[in-house]
């Protein structure tokens, strides 16, 4: 991004430092005052984002942080976005398509939550199933939506089991192969994955990004 | 389950355990370490019944927690009854903050807690102006259902002479009337799981075992940011809201430190539970808080 003007390096830099007044104040002047191109201002979010996430990999940042930034996107998003004027058959293009949800007995979703935002503005057409999810609907989705990728979330340790029963089924249904699993959660790690049969596990947001982009042929 | 009077043999095992645990607290070497039993759940498993009925036979919880104490001794344990027995408690008053056996989750599943915002980001002023009135107008209708209905209850401060017998009126509003009634039903419920509660404790305490601690307290920001606006609320209150936070901060410590005070003078047992899931379990958000907040208090708050 050594290209940017003066005026879009400052929005970056709101968004970064998370200075939330400043940046919506910015990227709405810039949207509906000054015919800002949507996609250009879309783009500076997620260079805003891959700051943010990197120093969330650093240790500088903490989840309040990515949750605060994805308060921002999400308004700033719904500016630019029915702004965008696509001519037939240029619709950007998604990376891949990831299926979400708590698994089932299990309640919890802020990690789960924060995960599809991730994904969704990294470019990632998620769907999110939601919390408690029981097997079948897992399986029904999978054959509706047809995703590359499908995220178990939990928190509790019962999630164990639910994982595996849920992964388990996905064997049993024959469409193992026609997807990656990757599992998520406080507690989840490679014993956890092992006994889950999940293909990886991820113990933050950007991990799952990452490990997305890596399994769509994409640098993470 | 009767009362039980502590030999002088069981005295000697009580006195030996709670020295054992004393020496730790006061930083001496003890004898060995103490083994502290924590348990909810599985007590339904060691006891063979669902937890359910942990949660809703009191007798039957009574009788499987003293079983397990006296199978693997601890040098303590917490009121496993009173961490247990819920289920009662939670239906007459309405609970909503939680899911239990029966209640939104199965009958073998342990209880959720449901994190939502139980205080909107513009409501910190009231909160710290009239902590109690926003207590009875507010928080207690949304977190019991017993409470819906004391939206209406009257607002004490401010009213004087005449304006506070006037003031009195909402009391006749039969919405209110019920809702005092249901409250009142629940606290009979309450006081019968007290008292269960208290019998077991003074039972194993007889038996020549300790309780770990007496009573349970807060941290301040932890009580605020799980309770009352949510984990996700809270973390954008740390950027949005950071003064008022500091403020309602200041107040929930002064009240959580008078009632733990009082509670563990009530109790007569010094230690106090105080969990700290946010502020120091989760390490995410506890560096956060310390990068946010922790900075702008004077040192010796922080």
């Amino acid at each position: 991004m050594g290209d940017m003007n003066e005026q879009e390096r400052q929005l970056v830099d709101f968004l970064a430092e998370m200075q939330e007044d400043e940046a919506l104040e910015l990227a709405k002047r810039m949207l509906l005052v000054e015919g800002a191109a949507p996609l250009r201002v879309l783009e500076l979010c997620r260079n805003a984002m891959d700051i943010v996430g990197k120093r969330f990999e650093e240790g500088e940042y903490f989840l309040p942080e990515l949750v605060l930034a994805g308060e921002m996107l999400e308004t700033i998003g719904a500016i630019a976005k029915p702004l965008i004027k696509h001519a037939p058959g240029e619709e950007p293009k998604k990376l891949g398509k990831v299926l979400i949800g708590t698994v089932h007995g299990d309640l919890h979703d802020i990690g789960k939550n924060i995960v599809a935002f991730m994904l969704d503005i990294n470019g990632f057409e998620v769907k999110d199933i939601g919390i408690d999810v029981p097997v079948s609907s897992f399986i029904d989705q999978i054959n509706t939506w047809q995703p590359d990728v499908v995220g178990l979330s939990g928190f509790l340790t019962l999630a164990f089991d639910s994982m595996k029963e849920t992964i388990t089924a996905f064997e049993q249904q024959g469409m193992r192969g026609k997807f990656k699993v990757m599992i998520g959660g406080g507690q989840i790690d490679e014993t956890v994955r092992a006994y889950t049969g999940a293909d990886a596990f991820g113990v933050n947001a950007v991990e799952a990004v990452n490990l997305c982009k890596a399994w769509m042929g994409e640098a993470a | 389950m009767s009362d039980l009077v502590q030999t002088a043999e069981a005295k000697v095992a009580y006195d030996a355990r709670w020295k054992r645990i004393m020496d730790c607290v006061a930083l001496k070497q003890a004898d060995r370490m103490p083994v502290i039993m924590y348990a909810t759940y599985w007590l339904a498993k060691y006891g063979g019944i669902s937890y359910k009925e942990l949660m809703y036979d009191y007798e039957k919880t009574k009788e499987i927690a003293e079983r397990a104490v006296l199978e693997f001794e601890p040098d303590a344990c917490i009121s496993l009854v009173g961490a247990s027995a819920l289920g009662r408690v939670f239906e007459a008053t309405g609970y909503k903050q939680l899911q239990w056996p029966g209640h939104g989750v199965g009958d073998n599943q342990p209880y959720q807690y449901l994190d939502r915002e139980y205080m909107k980001a513009d409501e910190y002023a009231e909160l710290i102006a009239d902590p109690t009135g926003f207590y009875l107008n507010k928080y207690l209708p949304r977190i019991f259902g017993a409470f819906e209905g004391f939206e209406n209850f009257p607002v004490f401060p401010g009213m004087f002479y005449f304006r506070a017998i006037t003031g009195l009126r909402p009391l006749a509003n039969k919405e209110l009337r019920k809702a005092l009634q249901k409250v009142l039903d629940a606290a009979d419920e309450v006081d019968v799981y007290m008292t269960h509660v208290g019998q077991w404790n003074k039972r194993i305490g007889a038996l020549g075992f300790p309780l770990i601690n007496g009573s349970a307290s807060g941290a301040p920001y932890d009580v605020l940011a799980d309770y009352f606006r949510g984990a996700t609320g809270m973390m954008k209150d740390l950027f949005r809201h950071k003064e008022q936070l500091l403020e309602a901060i200041d107040m929930m410590r002064r009240n959580l430190v008078r009632m733990t005070i009082a509670n563990a003078k009530a109790t007569g047992n010094p230690i106090v539970f105080i969990p700290h899931p946010l502020g120091a379990g989760c390490l995410h958000v506890a560096q956060a808080v310390r990068n946010l907040l922790v900075a702008e208090l004077p040192p010796d708050d922080a």
